[in-house]
């Protein structure tokens, strides 16, 4: 990978022993590098948490704005300077709860924005808190007897508010990662990643699920890719998973009043 | 007055503003009595080659102003309380990256969704603390149409000037009055400053101004920013002395320059017994009291807050003249009492004159109050 | 206030009317003879389809404050306007009802306005025009003959920027209509 691509100079990182957000970044800066995209025309902007952190370790122009809030901000910057291309690097937490209503909408408008969501299940950065991503009877710190609620369906939610590129991969499956944040980055409109990650900190730990490196290799078991999940049945796909691409249409196109109505 | 003399409603007059200062970029959500500027940019900004967006709320429209502040456009947004209070957070964002934005607050009756089409100047100290931590922001406040255009230019300016969130305080009934507006004489525009050198370019390094040359993003300098505290190359710290030293900072690259900022207007303060201080439409009230008031031999002032922050409390203590008793009319419980009183102390008598109930303040009101008084 | 030149109006009536754009007419007009003028309304949901209410203040000096006081004229086009608008008014006040929805009301008489004028606006409107559009029209023309506020062609031009071609020569007989009716009330020696 091109080191340039980092600013080595803020290195070393905020992230735990561990964690798999280095995994997610390094395999954005991977697509884009395959992209052969022009540094100076990539803008990074984050919310809030450990996620958010990752643009300020790139070359990039870098945004870090505050919780919830990268889609808009993202939104401003398209925009205003339409030649850019905009990454938003975001959580679970940040992108479904405190900015859930700005991903939907983000979504419906179809604005050309790719949005990369670090999914480690839970919030890492204030100490593993219960996210709306956090599988139910899940044990956080703040579900203590396990989740009593449901987890949004990341995929479904984006393409039910219109999203016209929607894919979920696990850093296990680095190519499969980068080769999805690709085909994100070079859509013509809103486009999002589910890039699944792990905490072994907090979720890790509190869910049993073993090392670092064990909550990796076991993407491969509780993961299925979308083309093998279709032969399978929903019994036999029951706790797992499914990896690939979901949604990949053409960008809607906006019919002004103004302009004149084709006839029906 | 001439042919060149328009008849606009306060909020067209603000709208008109902002594109006369270079706004092109505009996002917002509607809210009552503010929606007739969103409505007149979704209209004007195509016209003039800018962006309009309608965002989901108030929260995403001051972030997606921001943003496209950062990428180098002139931004505006308008709200009123209700929305106003969902954009502190974008506001103190703001303050800390340094993003030259626009907001224009109609008042409205509050708290809460209080009354929607009824006046009020209950938001002037959440205007200055509505978000947390320590920050500083412009605040200017029209008291007429003619105001709401030529303030919304000057708001435009000085945010690029100075990189600071300025806030057009106006209110229910400036928003929806119409008066007769001269637009034809165009504006001296303010450019922010940008950096020139690639080689060592340091986002937030700051010459004598104070202000920084923030490059915009996309323009090939990898600029970085955050709303945690940082240095001068943009990126976090949790070292005290530079938190300490960028606050600080924030401050003086405002109060060092308040001759440039602190506009008031002044009306026969010099040899007043009484002296109104007040500000917006309050303020055309008192200008007609005032005028009664000398026309029965009574030495009334007034003087009118044009900049209502940065407050500086020496430069009203100069202004105020040498009035014994100063009456501080508004439309709320008491807010804009508060400075004055703190400025005077028990130097001088100040007297609160306060309407809660959504109607403005007449002359007479303000006649009978001196009376009932026995001021 | 000590201002002599200033000249206060308020119209009231059920929203749909048109007494807003009325009063905008009106005011630009003034403008366009050099004067300088605030014009207001009531606003909201209460606004629409209710009760509705439009202020204009003229005056050939600056206006400081710009709502109406004390009005010199007040006109109004339903009951409920009168009821909820009406306050506020002083024997320097004329008052104009439309008789053909509303009666007089006992409480204004000389002791509280300068006068009352109670013309049939809408009934004379639909029997002479065929129309049901242009009663603000029609109430311009009887504030116009009324007070002469501003030179007739002035505001012949200022309804022409409003109103679309095919219902400018309706508006322009609504403005005749208004005025007429102020004329055969002053030939009937009614005078306010």
């Amino acid at each position: 990978m091109r080191l340039d691509l980092l600013r080595s100079e803020r290195l070393p990182n905020i992230w735990c022993p561990g964690c798999g957000n280095g995994i997610v970044l390094r395999a954005l800066l991977e697509a884009i590098d395959q992209l052969q995209l022009d540094p100076d025309n990539v803008v990074l902007v984050s919310g809030i948490g450990c996620s958010s952190r990752a643009p300020a370790y790139t070359a990039f122009d870098n945004v870090h704005s505050l919780h919830g809030r990268a889609i808009p901000v993202a939104t401003g910057i398209k925009l205003a300077n339409p030649d850019l291309t905009v990454i938003v690097v975001t959580g679970d937490g940040d992108s479904s709860a405190i900015g859930g209503n700005h991903l939907i909408h983000a979504a419906r408008r179809d604005v050309d924005i790719t949005v990369v969501v670090f999914n480690n299940y839970n919030y890492g950065m204030t100490g593993g808190q219960a996210s709306p991503l956090t599988p139910t009877s899940s044990i956080t710190t703040t579900t203590p007897n396990g989740m009593l609620d449901r987890p949004f369906d990341l995929v479904k939610l984006a393409a039910g508010a219109g999203a016209t590129y929607v894919a979920r991969s696990g850093i296990y499956f680095a190519k499969h990662l980068v080769d999805h944040l690709k085909k994100a980055i070079a859509h013509d409109g809103f486009s999002l990643v589910d890039a699944v990650a792990q905490c072994p900190t907090y979720f890790g730990r509190f869910n049993r699920k073993g090392s670092a490196g064990q909550m990796v290799t076991s993407q491969k078991d509780w993961m299925v890719l979308k083309s093998v999940a279709e032969k399978k049945t929903p019994e036999e796909l029951a706790g797992k998973v499914i990896i690939g691409e979901f949604v990949n249409i053409e960008r809607h196109a906006p019919v002004s009043a103004a302009a004149p109505k084709e006839q029906a | 007055m001439s042919e060149k003399m328009v008849l606009m409603q306060g909020n067209e007059a603000v709208a008109e503003g902002a594109i006369a200062a270079g706004v092109r970029f505009y996002a917002g959500y509607p809210i009552t009595p503010s929606s007739e500027v969103a409505e007149t940019m979704a209209k004007r900004m195509p016209e003039v080659g800018g962006t309009f967006i309608q965002m989901e709320d108030e929260i995403a429209s001051i972030m997606a102003i921001v943003g496209a502040s950062l990428a180098g456009k002139k931004v505006l947004t308008a709200t009123s309380g209700p929305g106003f209070s969902l954009m502190q957070e974008g506001l103190g964002y703001a303050c800390m990256v340094e993003a030259p934005i626009v907001i224009l607050d109609s008042m409205r009756y509050g708290p809460s969704t209080g009354m929607a089409t009824k006046v009020s100047q209950m938001d002037l100290m959440q205007t200055r603390w509505g978000t947390h931590g320590d920050h500083w922001v412009i605040v200017l406040s029209p008291s007429s149409v003619e105001e709401s255009y030529q303030l919304t230019i000057r708001a435009v300016n000085l945010a690029e000037k100075y990189r600071n969130p300025v806030i057009v305080l106006s209110d229910e009934t400036i928003s929806h009055l119409r008066e007769p507006i001269d637009i034809s004489i165009p504006p001296v525009l303010v450019e922010r400053r940008l950096p020139t050198a690639k080689a060592d370019y340091l986002p937030y390094r700051t010459d004598e101004s104070l202000v920084p040359t923030v490059a915009n993003v996309g323009t090939g300098f990898r600029t970085s920013c955050t709303g945690l505290v940082h240095g001068e190359s943009g990126f976090q710290t949790a070292n005290g002395h530079v938190a300490e030293a960028l606050v600080e900072r924030l401050r003086d690259k405002l109060f060092n320059n308040l001759d440039d900022i602190i506009q008031f207007e002044t009306d026969r303060v010099e040899d007043a017994d009484v002296l109104f201080m007040s500000f917006g439409i309050t303020a055309r009230g008192v200008s007609e009291a005032v005028e009664t008031l000398r026309s029965h031999g009574r030495k009334a002032g007034s003087l009118r807050f044009i900049t209502l922050f940065p407050f500086d409390d020496d430069r009203v203590r100069k202004a105020a003249g040498n009035a014994r008793t100063i009456v501080v009319p508004e439309l709320n419980s008491g807010q804009l009492v508060l400075l004055v009183k703190r400025v005077f102390g028990d130097s001088r008598k100040v007297v609160p004159m306060n309407k809660i109930n959504g109607d403005l303040i007449s002359p007479q009101e303000i006649l009978n109050f001196l009376r009932e008084e026995n001021l | 206030m000590g201002n002599d030149s200033r000249f206060e109006l308020r119209m009231t009536g059920s929203g749909g009317q048109g007494l807003i754009l009325g009063s905008i007419i009106l005011a630009e007009a003034a403008i366009m003879e050099g004067k300088t003028v605030t014009q207001s309304q009531v606003y909201g949901a209460e606004a629409r389809g209710g009760t509705t209410k439009a202020e204009l203040v003229i005056s050939d000096k600056h206006i400081a404050y710009p709502k109406v006081t004390d009005p010199d004229l007040l006109a109004a086009m339903t009951n409920e306007g009168l009821k909820q608008y009406g306050g506020g008014i002083s024997r320097k006040t004329r008052v104009v009802i439309d008789s053909s929805v509303m009666s007089a009301p006992d409480s204004l008489d000389e002791e509280n306005c300068r006068g009352l004028l109670a013309l049939p606006i809408r009934s004379t409107l639909i029997s002479r025009l065929e129309s049901e559009l242009g009663l603000n029209i029609v109430l311009l023309g009887i504030i116009e003959g009324l007070t002469a506020i501003v030179d007739v062609e002035t505001l012949r031009k200022a309804i022409a920027m409003h109103v679309k071609k095919q219902f400018l020569d309706l508006n322009m007989k609504a403005l005749d209509l208004g005025m007429e009716m102020v004329e055969a009330q002053a030939r009937a020696g009614i005078r306010i």
